[in-house]
């Protein structure tokens, strides 16, 4: 992180990865939130929330957002690995590699 | 409608407090969805780790340059945590669990000892600063190891230990630690979470308002972060490391796990 280079490249991955984060957290959000008025306004508010009878395209909408934001940590190691692949930086890009790998074997086999 | 507000104020706590000291905010959502909201603790797991990447997104939305994860050491760091939660996996038939966490107690007191030691060089050091290079790998990288080793074996997020360690061994700018920290455990929550999800483990209208307060509070605690001093954060990590050393190390004499 002390070289020049180094620091020009860590800034524009960070750039891009506040882009990313910015624009699908306000997706994410956003679904949230509708699917969040949708359930409220179409069913009085029980003591307990787990009792709602939540409309059914509510809670697709807010489930929807939720697996939008959880999908994000993988789309930042993505966008990572595109940048050092692209500044043919190959042992950080095998390395954004692996840490995508894993994080999707473990979706894949359950944690 | 108290109830829905209550969550989404619980959430805003733990996403400042996550977003501040590096954790996530899973070790305080989890105990304040049980022990408050009476929830289920699967569901409340669940709802935590989905807490946990909202803490992630929020710190990296509000991020300005230089505040802002380093990527490489965080990659990095993550390997080392994956590769120590497998063979904490491997070993979790053949070494007990009580001396994992007698282990982890040692090396979270040691860590807290190097955290005071570097309190006591005195003040004036930068929050974030961009000419830095990680040093004391091998510490390092053990360090994340072991983190993932307890992880795999005794079902606790490591965020607590790869903040100081990264911070005091490694030499990296403790506003940097913190959102490198916040970046790693998203990535390990994302691992998990999709198995909550799938197994309808996180409740949409108890999740939504809890992340909205998360979300919010994580921009909140990274704006925070900026104006606060260091010192302030320091005294935190170590108060935190020695609360949770001590747990282990109960829980290693105990020999529950």
């Amino acid at each position: 992180m002390s070289r020049p280079q180094d620091r020009r490249q860590s800034l524009e991955i960070g750039r891009s990865m506040r882009r990313v984060s910015r624009g699908l957290s306000a997706f994410a959000l956003a679904l949230m939130l509708v699917g969040f008025v949708l359930a409220l306004t179409a069913a009085p508010a029980p003591i307990d929330p787990r009792a709602y009878d939540l409309d059914l395209r509510g809670q697709r909408l807010m489930l929807y957002g939720l697996v939008v934001l959880c999908l994000l940590p993988g789309v930042r190691v993505l966008t990572a690995g595109a940048h050092y692949a692209a500044a043919r930086r190959l042992a950080q890009a095998v390395v954004a590699l692996v840490v995508l790998l894993e994080l999707v074997a473990s979706i894949v086999t359950g944690g | 409608m108290s109830l829905l507000l209550a969550l989404f104020v619980t959430g805003a706590v733990a996403g400042t407090v996550g977003a501040l000291l590096g954790l996530g905010g899973g070790i305080f959502l989890v105990p304040a969805l049980t022990l408050l909201f009476h929830l289920p603790v699967r569901l409340a797991v669940g709802t935590s780790l989905v807490g946990v990447i909202a803490t992630s997104a929020g710190v990296a939305a509000s991020a300005r340059d230089g505040s802002g994860a380093d990527v490489p050491l965080a990659l990095r760091l993550e390997i080392a945590t994956a590769a120590g939660a497998v063979i904490g996996g491997l070993a979790a038939g053949l070494v007990s669990a009580s001396w994992i966490s007698i282990l982890f107690a040692v090396v979270v007191f040691a860590t807290a000892g190097y955290t005071l030691a570097k309190s006591l060089g005195g003040d004036g050091e930068a929050m974030y600063a961009s000419d830095y290079t990680p040093r004391r790998w091998l510490a390092g990288s053990g360090t994340a190891g072991l983190a993932g080793m307890v992880s795999g074996l005794l079902g606790v997020g490591g965020g607590f230990i790869k903040v100081p360690t990264m911070y005091a061994v490694m030499g990296v700018p403790l506003g940097v630690a913190t959102a490198t920290s916040n970046f790693m455990v998203g990535i390990t929550a994302a691992a998990s979470v999709f198995v909550y999800i799938g197994r309808g483990d996180v409740h949409p209208l108890i999740a939504v308002p809890t992340v909205a307060g998360v979300f919010l509070g994580a921009v909140a605690g990274t704006l925070l972060q900026s104006r606060l001093k260091v010192g302030w954060l320091r005294w935190a990590l170590i108060v935190l490391l020695v609360a949770i050393g001590v747990q282990m190390l109960l829980r290693g004499i105990g020999g529950g796990a």
